[in-house]
């Protein structure tokens, strides 16, 4: 060896101390070989109280939510992988092992999951378990309540655009089609939340923003939305919908 | 059964510190902290298994820790209804008392329909962090705290 190398650490004989980016249980599940799991273990996160410099144990603390999903984002790899001519990681040894564990372990933390991603940053950030756990349950509503706008934003052919009034004001404009029996009946309110209920089952607020509102709702029923107007219609065209101003999904 | 209701912010105080921390002081006392553990976190896993299952991946009634640390810390997540029972608290500490060392077990859930509740249990003292009446009782907590003090606990979406 060169006096100039530093000595490097023999490999410990059992898994290392530490969060592991790619979870002991997923690297199981996947079968790898054991070279695969020795480079992926070399690396692991630790979480250092800020104050005291203390390691914190995350525990298991929305761990299994994090397996699940890295579970998940492994199989797409491996599948990639395999695609470009990759061996099957229960087969990997010496340097096609590194070169698997390295992407793989990269392409978790740089997750385009939220949760992933922010798992990790939670844990090298030191957070408690307590704190995880909070943070995880904070992160899980988020996304159930932008899957409820999902579910508002794919229904019955509905466009979504974010308009800037006079004062700053942004509004989402949400256009539904074919929903007319309550824009009759009731107006643009009720039939907007009317709308969002029967697609997500949650009451919502909507609230109209006046003058504005009005014009628009008045240009829809004429059918002579056009182009200069904020949500973009086409000159003339025959409008069968509901225009939901300014809605905020509330429970 | 020594239970006391306690704060996040206490909570977190505990939770930021290794417990009962082994002296390593090489690899060879490393490697013989981690195999004592693995086999104490073995145990608690074994007991729980007379109440529900385990699962990693949250498909079972339960999952615990899949890293360690230099800290005698072991850690549950409920997933399922099944384990908010009365015989839970019992069950750990049953198993900690025989343990060979001192160990903690902390508790929490991945249930999004239930409030959040925190368990920070030893072989002598259980501190809970809960202000829902309803799975104090479901866990036969309830009426028996020393001083009752619930916080900032988040609420339900």
């Amino acid at each position: 060896m060169d006096e100039n190398t530093p000595p490097t650490e023999p490999r410990p004989t059992y898994t290392p101390d530490g969060h592991h980016v790619v979870p002991k249980q997923v690297q199981e599940q996947n079968n790898f070989s054991d070279p695969v799991k020795a480079e992926l273990n070399e690396n692991r996160l630790k979480g250092y109280d800020s104050e005291t410099g203390d390691q914190v144990n995350h525990g298991a603390s929305g761990h299994t939510e994090y397996n699940k999903r890295v579970n998940k984002e492994t199989k797409e790899y491996i599948e990639e992988w395999k695609n470009q001519g990759g061996a099957d990681p229960s087969g990997l040894s010496d340097q096609e092992a590194k070169k698997f564990a390295d992407g793989l372990r990269n392409r978790i933390l740089n997750s385009q999951d939220s949760y992933v991603k922010g798992f990790n940053e939670q844990i090298a950030a030191g957070r408690t378990q307590d704190e995880i756990k909070v943070w995880s349950r904070a992160m899980l509503d988020a996304e159930a309540n932008a899957s409820k706008m999902g579910r508002v934003l794919s229904a019955a052919g509905t466009t979504a655009k974010w308009v800037t009034k006079a004062g700053g004001k942004v509004c989402l404009v949400l256009t539904v089609a074919t929903v007319t029996a309550d824009l009759a009946q009731a107006g643009p309110e009720v039939a907007a939340k009317n709308f969002v209920k029967s697609v997500t089952l949650y009451d919502v607020t909507v609230e109209p923003i006046g003058k504005w509102t009005n014009e628009v709702y008045d240009q829809a029923q004429k059918g002579q939305m056009n182009n200069d107007n904020p949500i973009g219609h086409a000159k003339n065209e025959q409008i069968d919908s509901i225009n939901l101003l300014n809605s905020t999904l509330n429970q | 059964m020594s239970i006391q209701f306690t704060t996040r912010s206490d909570l977190n105080t505990i939770l930021k510190k290794a417990y009962n921390p082994p002296q390593i002081r090489n690899d060879i006392e490393k490697k013989k902290f981690h195999d004592e553990y693995w086999r104490c976190h073995a145990q608690v896993k074994k007991a729980l298994e007379i109440l529900g299952k385990h699962d990693d991946f949250g498909d079972g009634d339960f999952a615990m820790n899949g890293d360690w640390y230099l800290s005698r810390g072991i850690s549950i997540e409920i997933t399922s209804e099944k384990l908010i029972c009365p015989e839970l608290a019992p069950l750990i500490q049953h198993c900690l008392e025989k343990l060979p060392e001192k160990y903690s077990v902390y508790v929490d859930h991945a249930l999004s329909d239930l409030a959040l509740f925190f368990m920070f249990i030893e072989s002598d003292k259980i501190q809970v962090v809960c202000n829902d009446s309803m799975i104090l009782k479901r866990l036969d907590l309830a009426n028996k705290n020393e001083a009752t003090n619930a916080d900032e606990m988040p609420t339900r979406r």
